[in-house]
């Protein structure tokens, strides 16, 4: 199978979770517009999702598939299902105990990194009820992305791809049942709330039957710090903070979003958008390119590592650039169009349009941070690409800071990008990706890439 | 490059699409916004594949398996 046709079934199964999302959104805009509800589940959602997006899109797929498949290929299946074994025992011990302290301190996170600016006492009571609604969500999409990381490795891409549909199928459905009983906001809230809930579950069930299928169940032992699971947890302590940094930059802004009544939801419709090409073509090279970098670097093939990641820049900009430039011109356009119906008003669709292109105009950096930061992940260099996610986060912090006052949520979208621009900017300028390689492509690729940023 | 160029020159095809119906589109019932929009963004997409596939940037059978698997 080629690395396009690989990057185009991930791709695909993702097109068919962000469809659905569309629809969720769509009718959650309708239902909730930018009110109050809207901004309380927004937050409450936000909290669990981060972490979410930080295990399944960065530290599992990015330190536990490298050391996952490097055990499969050099010792084995026995040797490989021993090692995941042992990290699903460790990950289930601290799940567990993170999830029961974080539901007693839940109203002690709400007003400290949850929305601390959130005034309305009605409002920070119901994003608390929902925050310990969904927070068990976390609990099972860190184990999904641990079972989705085993599929990935056995190059079983679909079904880890395709499980996130579930989440928009049940939420899809708890909405419609909202409008058939006519719910009112508040009622309609709790109800997504239990959805998200459900569906963790579910997408959960659907990956232990996957990997039982598979071949592949891993028993539940007992929780031991062995030198396999101290290494990977090594690993992965810059990479959770690296491979989730977009989430984290994200949740910086909607806490300073917190400040503005309706920001949050103004931007989370926005950013909803351009997630779309970022989900589609940034997840598919993330997802595929980092085993598919472990298996050459492995193999001591230098040709094919340069070949693989020159393939990847091109599919990258090729398919964000034009995104974009679409979403910048004509974002009215677009969020009207998706959104403005029921409680979304026109001034709504102004103010998310405008946000959505403060978003994209990072798109393409956005993208091409994920080609560029498997080649050190694949290397198990996790340093790097930590510092500078730790440049990027300082940045977003200040630009956000200094244009919130005067440009409201827009100057959060805007500072998102820019701060998204300096990282990639940083990671080609300092550092050659591919250590020691020579490849003139690589070289005319970064050029040609500046030429999108002068 | 070309990459770059097709970007702008579907940035500008959209940029004049959008500035000529404004008006229309602001009176406009829901389906007459979508087909404007969707038409517009479908002409640009064209516009831009077009571009790419004639200057060699990307060959016609990798863009195919793209976009049906896509």
């Amino acid at each position: 199978m080629s690395l396009i046709r690989k990057f185009a079934t991930v791709g695909g199964a993702t097109s068919a979770s962000r469809v659905l999302g569309f629809v969720r959104e769509m009718l959650i805009a309708a239902s909730l517009g930018a009110g109050p509800v809207a901004d309380a589940f927004y937050a409450a959602f936000a909290f669990p999702n981060l972490f979410r997006r930080i295990f399944a899109e960065g530290a599992f797929n990015l330190a536990f598939v490298p050391l996952f498949a490097k055990k499969l290929e050099a010792d084995g299946e026995k040797s490989a299902r021993q090692f995941a074994e042992e990290v699903l025992a460790m990950l289930v011990a601290i799940l567990l105990l993170f999830t029961a302290l974080s539901l007693i301190a839940m109203p002690f996170l709400v007003s400290t990194i949850i929305a601390p600016l959130f005034e309305n006492p009605a409002k920070i009571d119901l994003t608390i009820i929902m925050t310990r609604i969904m927070f068990p969500y976390l609990l099972c999409m860190s184990l999904v992305a641990m079972l989705s990381g085993v599929l990935n490795s056995m190059r079983l891409y679909f079904l880890a791809a395709i499980v996130p549909v579930l989440l928009n199928i049940i939420l899809v459905g708890v909405l419609l049942l909202g409008l058939w009983l006519g719910a009112g906001p508040r009622t309609t809230g709790i109800m997504l709330s239990w959805g998200v809930f459900i569906s963790g579950f579910a997408q959960l069930a659907l990956l232990m039957v996957g990997t039982k299928n598979a071949g592949f169940s891993l028993k539940l032992k007992r929780p031991k710090m062995t030198p396999q699971v101290k290494r990977l947890l090594i690993l992965m302590g810059p990479v959770v903070l690296t491979g989730g940094v977009l989430q984290i930059n994200i949740q910086i802004g909607r806490i300073i979003a917190s400040a503005q009544d309706g920001a949050i939801a103004l931007l989370q419709y926005a950013d909803r958008i351009n997630q779309l090409p970022l989900g589609v073509v940034g997840i598919a090279i993330g997802v595929v390119l980092l085993p598919e970098l472990s298996r050459s670097l492995n193999a001591g093939d230098h040709a094919e590592v340069s070949r693989l990641q020159n393939r990847s820049l091109e599919f990258a900009l090729l398919m964000t650039l034009p995104a974009a430039v679409g979403f910048v011109i004509i974002p009215d356009a677009i969020v009207s169009l998706l959104f403005e119906r029921g409680a979304f008003t026109a001034e709504t669709t102004a103010l998310t349009a405008a946000a959505l292109a403060g978003y994209a105009s990072g798109l393409p950096a956005y993208v091409l941070i994920k080609v560029f930061q498997p080649a050190y992940f694949a290397r198990e260099d996790m340093r790097t690409p930590f510092y500078y996610s730790i440049v990027m986060m300082v940045a977003n912090v200040g630009i956000s800071l200094a244009l919130f006052p005067t440009m409201g949520h827009v100057g959060i979208a805007i500072a998102t990008a820019i701060s998204a621009w300096i990282n990639f900017r940083i990671s080609t300028r300092k550092t050659n990706p591919v250590p020691g390689d020579d490849d003139c492509c690589i070289k005319r690729n970064n050029g040609r890439i500046a030429l999108v940023w002068p | 490059m070309m990459i770059v160029v097709s970007s702008a020159i579907m940035g500008a095809l959209l940029w004049f699409g959008h500035e000529a119906l404004a008006d229309q589109l602001s009176t406009a019932g829901f389906l007459s916004r979508m087909v404007f929009v969707l038409g517009l963004i479908a002409a640009s997409v064209i516009i831009y594949f077009a571009i790419i596939i004639l200057t060699g940037v990307v060959s016609k059978a990798e863009l195919k398996t793209m976009l049906k698997r896509g």
